[in-house]
């Protein structure tokens, strides 16, 4: 045994000494060209899609894995790439090819031959928010017009039940802070200007009158959402901070992390008030890689969309929700898949797909 | 060579020798731990690339180690008909004998047949050598049992299967080494034990040992040492000489085979150089496998594993737990160290080191069994585990003595020296440090990835070659699991192949396992010994159902 086991260490030792400088020049992208008898230095490409499982075609071959794939050994230069999904539009691009370095084309969105949209509502809708994570806030100017879509319990909630003292008021103005399960209308009942705090993600919504504490109109109420306790009037004099819970106003200054004012453009508005998702610019939507997690994409006139009106991009479920040309609150499916682990795709080499130029 | 094995009373320079050698292990495990870590994040390149080569280095130990597994388990199986008493009686009249087992044929029967050429070819080098052995009627064996908190439910098993042996059990002395601190319970157990056996064997004795003796620490070396001194006197007293025996120093849980003394025998006999050695048999933890959580299962058969690997390397064996040796030796280089927890590696190192690198251990294809450690409950037996493992690698302490006697022992051969130092060495680094890099350290540089090395093709390279290597690990864990399989004793309940496959998935729980009850504790130990605070010895739960 003794014999044989020395010469099978002596055997496996070989192979680790052949083998080792071998997988660690393959690691550092050096190939072997036998055609030029020597190693050359490669780069690769890896391409995830969504949805995954799309064939990639590389310089017209095709490559063996489908997406998710990372394609080895490439020759330093332009490559052309075609990835092909049954049901989708086939993407096409020129990428250039880095010697040891990759080259990432993550979470390439491939758009549907028929983009998947459903109408939601019966009913049509002035203006949508999003309201905490999952809620869409249709409103109308009648209250009892207004309409809560829970989007992941697929439940429709009346704001205002029918039968509620405030169902023929008009809704004047709304307020709300991004995140925060709380809103804050103000009121048109007959004659007189009400204020009603209402937290919206319990069924019914929890309504309170809370217009004691606004002898004025104030240019804009603001809070925290973490905070369900204190919320700030801002009056071009002077700031109150009102104690909802204590029934206690006082004088105050604004916390710095509620002064930055929302960025609006010419033409170009953020969609989903204050998160921002998507960038509308006529029938162009641009979903921005906020959370990090998708690349640049840009949708050329998926949503035939009330004008003026906002969007609302629900990241974790990939939807699309907004007012369709008659006002009927729709979704369109932009996402089909979604990674399990919410990972930062590294930060490789970013290809700007209309310029064709390396980030 | 003469030297004080021990870390106690050294000369201020020896002192500060062994010191600094206390330190080597621990410090080589924690820098390179944290030199990976370090690498991980300022220079993942470096990191990447040491670690694809320790993968690869990892992926070549484990398919050679697979390969001598298999074969081990196969030079196992050969040997498990063999009659070994037979053998030695025939030993007795050698030349005879030879000519017997030369002209003797086999036709399909491989195994006999391999057996068959292997026992020739022994007693091939044993005729062709000057050192003929005793006859077997002039062989003894003793038996020495460390007793502490052990009761009768453990102890008895294991003399029972010393009474079912097939030597003449006349030639076999038992030694119960009890404790003076034992319970008083455990005394009585063990009085009523020698009661019942007195008779049964060339004598059965209970030797115990004072609780405080000047210069011992509280260590089962003291114990046995105590015990093999006072047969020593008995064996002088019936004139019996020191190179006819055998002494066989066994955990209180080890059940030998019935062939057990018969196969030492044998092989204590046909070695030329029998009384410069010691006989090491393969541990099995089968005493109580089934009564165990299945995370312990895996530990000690893994354990198991790995003695049926190194039976297979006699050059680089080192004696393990429950062994043999000759009695001569054992005398020679003044019985176990007396202050050190690792006696069953320590007497080893401490005989090669007195017999100026002349020592070896010479591996039994036959199997011992003992429990696995054991407790109450789930969490209270992965405490038990984890102490075992940790007392285990506590072997380390073995490292600054023997390399202290190595840098003196001139007539030990420089290449002897330094292979068995690498091996000391490296082992008790790659024990400590292998789970780690496997499991946590060898993912870093992919976690900490900054833009330059994110960018890279080495970023998406490595987990490609990671998983390539760990696909042909999966393999060796495959093999390993149906040598699991076949090794394991069978259950005494109904549908024992469900509770087999139900073991086959317990070995999904090696990732962690090498984490938890292998490298952990074994740097534990190493981080112990690096500042200085030495382990104290604990006995091992045993506990059966």
């Amino acid at each position: 045994m003794l014999w044989l086991r020395k010469i099978v260490f002596y055997v496996f030792a070989l192979l680790y000494l052949v083998l080792c400088p071998l997988i660690v020049s393959r690691m550092l992208g050096f190939v072997f060209n036998p055609a030029e008898h020597r190693f050359q230095k490669t780069g690769l490409v890896y391409i995830s899609t969504n949805p995954p499982n799309a064939t990639v075609y590389i310089d017209g071959k095709l490559a063996h894995q489908k997406t998710p794939t990372a394609i080895h050994d490439l020759a330093p230069g332009d490559h052309f790439i075609r990835i092909e999904l049954n049901g989708y539009n086939d993407w096409e691009n020129t990428i250039p090819i880095i010697a040891k370095k990759a080259t990432v084309l993550a979470n390439t969105l491939l758009i549907p031959e028929q983009w998947p949209i459903n109408k939601i509502s019966i009913q049509n809708y002035k203006n949508i928010y999003n309201v905490d994570d999952d809620i869409v806030l249709a409103i109308n100017p009648l209250l009892k017009d207004i309409d809560l879509f829970h989007t992941t319990r697929k439940l429709k909630v009346k704001l205002f039940s029918p039968n509620s003292i405030y169902a023929q008021g008009q809704l004047v103005h709304l307020y709300k802070s991004f995140q925060s399960p709380y809103i804050l209308l103000q009121v048109a009942l007959k004659d007189t200007l009400k204020f009603l705090w209402i937290k919206t993600d319990e069924n019914p919504p929890l309504i309170e009158d809370i217009s004691d504490f606004f002898p004025r109109i104030p240019s804009d109420v603001v809070w925290n959402s973490g905070d369900n306790q204190n919320i700030y009037a801002i009056y071009p004099e002077n700031v109150f901070r009102i104690d909802i819970q204590n029934k206690a106003m006082f004088l105050a200054t604004l916390p710095e992390h509620l002064k930055s004012p929302i960025d609006n453009q010419k033409n170009r508005f953020l969609i989903n008030d204050g998160n921002d998702l998507i960038l509308r610019e006529g029938n162009i939507i641009r979903l921005y890689p906020s959370k990090q997690s998708f690349s640049l994409v840009e949708i050329y006139d998926l949503a035939k969309s009330q004008p003026q009106t906002n969007m609302y991009f629900e990241e974790r479920n990939g939807a699309l929700f907004y007012l369709d040309e008659s006002g009927f609150l729709s979704v369109v499916q932009i996402l089909p898949y979604h990674p399990m682990l919410n990972i930062p795709i590294p930060d490789a080499i970013r290809i700007d797909i209309q310029k064709k130029t390396i980030l | 060579m003469k030297f004080n094995y021990s870390k106690e009373n050294l000369k201020p320079k020896e002192a500060k020798l062994q010191r600094f050698l206390e330190i080597v292990p621990g410090l080589s495990s924690w820098g390179t731990l944290l030199g990976l870590v370090f690498l991980s994040i300022f220079f993942p390149f470096t990191a990447a690339i040491l670690i694809v080569a320790f993968y690869l280095s990892w992926i070549m130990r484990v398919l050679y180690s697979t390969i001598f597994l298999v074969l081990s388990y196969f030079h196992l199986n050969i040997e498990k008909n063999t009659d070994w008493v037979k053998r030695i009686r025939g030993i007795d009249h050698l030349d005879q004998y030879f000519k017997d087992m030369s002209s003797k044929k086999f036709g399909r029967h491989w195994r006999q047949f391999i057996s068959h050429q292997k026992h020739l070819e022994q007693l091939r080098q044993l005729k062709e050598s000057t050192h003929l052995p005793p006859n077997s009627k002039d062989i003894y064996h003793l038996v020495i049992f460390p007793v502490i908190k052990e009761g009768r439910d453990i102890l008895e098993p294991a003399i029972e299967a010393i009474n079912r042996q097939s030597f003449p059990l006349k030639q076999i002395m038992v030694v119960i080494a009890l404790e003076e601190r034992a319970q008083a319970s455990v005394q009585g157990d063990v009085r009523e034990l020698e009661k019942k056996y007195k008779d049964t064997f060339l004598d059965f004795i209970v030797v115990v040992h004072p609780a405080v003796v000047p210069g011992e620490a509280r260590v089962k070396g003291a114990n046995v040492t105590c015990a093999a001194r006072a047969a020593a006197q008995f064996f002088e007293n019936n004139r019996i000489p020191f190179e006819n025996i055998i002494i066989s120093c066994f955990d209180a849980d080890t059940v030998v085979s019935h062939q057990y003394f018969s196969c030492l025998s044998y092989h204590f006999m046909v070695s030329p150089d029998r009384l410069r050695a010691s006989f090491q048999p393969i541990p099995m933890y089968h005493n109580n496998i089934w009564q165990v959580p299945g995370f312990a299962r895996v530990v000690e058969m893994g354990s198991s594993f790995y003695q049926l690997i190194e039976a297979t390397n006699p050059e680089k064996l080192v004696t393990f737990s429950s062994h043999s040796m000759s009695f001569k030796a054992l005398v020679d280089v003044d019985y176990w160290p007396v202050d050190m927890i690792s006696d069953d590696s320590a007497i080893f190192w401490k005989a090669y080191i007195h017999y100026d690198g002349k020592y070896k251990v010479i591996p039994m294809y036959v199997t011992v069994s003992m429990d696995v450690a054991a407790s109450d409950n789930w969490f209270t037996t992965a405490q038990s585990v984890y102490k075992q493992k940790q007392r285990w690698a506590w072997g380390v302490e073995n490292f600054p003595i023997v390399m202290r006697a190595f840098l003196k022992a001139k007539k030990i051969p420089i290449y002897e020296r330094l292979r068995h130092g690498f091996k000391l060495f490296e082992g008790h680094l790659s024990w400590a440090t292998s789970g780690f890099i496997l499991s946590l350290i060898g993912w870093l540089p992919v976690f900490f990835a900054r833009r330059e090395f994110a960018s890279s093709v080495v970023y998406y390279n490595v987990p490609e070659i990671a998983n390539t290597i760990f696909t042909l690990g999966f393999f060796a864990i495959c093999v390993t699991i149906m040598l699991s399989m076949f090794m394991l004793p069978k259950t005494r309940i109904r549908h024992r192949w469900l509770i087999k496959i139900a073991h086959a998935f317990e070995w999904l729980m090696v990732p962690a396992i090498l984490v938890l009850f292998s490298a952990l504790p074994a740097l534990h130990a190493q981080t112990r010994l690096m500042f200085g605070k030495y382990l104290e010895f604990w006995v091992t739960d045993k506990k059966r159902v």
